[in-house]
């Protein structure tokens, strides 16, 4: 899974930055037929986690009603110099990771 | 006053034959997609953006292929060995073929990705194909294949896309049918996709039997389309229904 | 990465294997604080007409202080008239800042989208927000 995740690289402490999240991944519901007329067995990503500070802070679940390709966008509040890491599991125990450092001042 | 403002409102958008000013498909979607499209971090499109630019450095083409001197808008260009047309795809696949390397299939990722990175490299340049004598009958071909009715339909490219551009069908607005925003992010299909599966795709849509993506009945309307557009900004990786 | 501590409820699937009707009936059993007028701490926003129901923009918000005792700890997203009525379920902590996120979402008809939040001392709020899902011009598959 290619994945992109932005936020800023500078913050001020207490500042709440926005963190940005794009996976690529089909999201197959499961309920869809191809061009045959069978099923297309269902293929979705299923969770997403944030990381931040050596602390899990956010979380996400998702079901098939997550659109192709999810677009995820939540916030989080500087306190620390370090490491933001952001990993996406499918319901096949795929998964990707990326991470992106923020400078505190 | 009360009658020319009506008329105003019920007026379908202009046909590029009828103003001569063709309007892109991005004036035809509501405000929330035009704003994905012009995001460039939710824009899913850009996912293959990026693809293709690491594919462009590692994939070999940077060994040859001066990233400056790349001319994506250019095609589909006529070409003097093959006698034909030949389009972004095409172009690709034969430089693979030179190298040994298999062909890429139409909507495969490499491709997409590729011609994806090339295109958003002229986002925002004008659409304007160059006058090639020797290109001008594959443009009548291409013109001839939009007008012609077909199906069980029975409609032509022309009966929607110039005659019907801006009325509604269903939830929907008509657009002219322009390619500018090629490869484009289909929020339908749920991922990127060429030209050619758009054809394929409306082919089928008038219940007629759909062309193979890549053959020359596509790459001239590909063509003509380009011509037919002239004007339009490029969009690449648009956002569409 | 695995191994570090989890200060956050593990998710859960929206189902747990139970059926659709068992789900629905569960959410209907479950009464929620109605938000008054003025606090409406609970906010939808969603396009009232959506091009197509293949992905549709929402952003959920809930006005709180994110504090260690007064935070938001879930907001999950409903969506009673698709095949499987939860969209996603997010947890927050108070390190979030603000709870807030934007996604896109598939719709498979014209329904009433609500989203739930779920604060930290276990009181339930909700706001929802209406919108109709149009067909395309052309024949194409609907999701599902």
């Amino acid at each position: 899974m290619r994945a992109r995740v932005n936020l800023p690289a500078r913050a001020r402490a207490g500042e709440v930055i926005t963190v940005k999240t794009l996976v690529a991944h089909p999201m197959e519901t499961g309920y869809a037929r191809d061009v045959r007329g069978d099923l297309v067995p269902r293929h979705i990503v299923t969770e997403f986690t944030c990381w931040y500070g050596g602390r899990e802070v956010f979380r996400a679940a998702f079901q098939p009603a997550i659109a192709a390709n999810p677009f995820l966008e939540f916030h989080l509040r500087a306190t620390v110099s370090g490491r933001v890491t952001c990993r996406w599991r499918t319901d096949r125990g795929e998964e990707t990771a990326l991470e992106r450092t923020i400078e505190v001042a | 006053m009360t009658v020319l403002l009506f008329l105003a409102v019920v007026a379908p958008v202009s046909g590029p034959s009828a103003s001569g000013a063709p309007v892109s498909g991005a004036d035809f979607l509501n405000p929330e997609t035009r704003a994905l499209q012009d995001d460039p971090f939710a824009n899913p499109g850009f996912l293959w953006v990026e693809r293709g630019a690491a594919l462009w450095t590692d994939g070999g083409c940077a060994r040859c292929h001066a990233l400056a001197d790349t001319r994506p808008a250019a095609f589909p260009r006529y070409d003097e060995t093959r006698q034909a047309m030949v389009n972004l795809e095409g172009r690709i696949n034969r430089c693979r073929d030179r190298a040994g390397a298999p062909s890429w299939a139409y909507e495969s990722e490499p491709l997409l990705a590729l011609t994806a990175f090339l295109l958003n490299r002229e986002r925002g340049a004008t659409v304007a194909p160059a006058a090639d004598p020797r290109a001008e009958q594959f443009r009548r071909a291409g013109e001839a294949f939009f007008q012609r009715r077909r199906g069980q339909l029975d409609l032509s490219c022309a009966n929607c896309h110039d005659q019907l551009a801006g009325r509604r069908l269903r939830g929907e607005r008509v657009s002219q049918g322009h390619t500018n925003g090629f490869p484009t992010y289909r929020l339908l299909w749920g991922t990127l996709a060429s030209t050619h599966r758009m054809f394929r795709w409306c082919n089928e849509a008038v219940r007629s039997e759909p062309f193979p993506a890549g053959s020359p009945e596509y790459v001239n309307l590909e063509y003509y389309l380009r011509h037919r557009g002239s004007g339009l900004t490029v969009e690449t990786p648009a956002v569409r229904r | 990465m695995a191994s570090r501590e989890s200060d956050i409820a593990p998710p859960r699937d929206g189902f747990g294997g139970a059926s659709r009707r068992q789900v629905l009936a569960t959410l209907a059993a479950a009464p929620l604080a109605q938000a008054g007028a003025a606090a409406a701490p609970v906010t939808v926003e969603l396009p009232p007409i959506a091009e197509t129901g293949n992905s549709v923009p929402i952003r959920v918000s809930v006005d709180s202080p994110m504090t260690d005792d007064d935070h938001v700890r879930s907001i999950e997203i409903r969506v009673p008239g698709n095949p499987e009525p939860i969209a996603a379920t997010y947890f927050f902590t108070p390190a979030c800042g603000v709870a807030a996120l934007r996604t896109n979402i598939r719709l498979a008809r014209t329904q009433r989208v609500t989203a739930v939040a779920e604060l930290a001392d276990g009181r339930r709020l909700s706001a929802h927000a209406d919108v109709v899902v149009t067909l395309g011009a052309c024949v194409e598959e609907v999701y599902p």
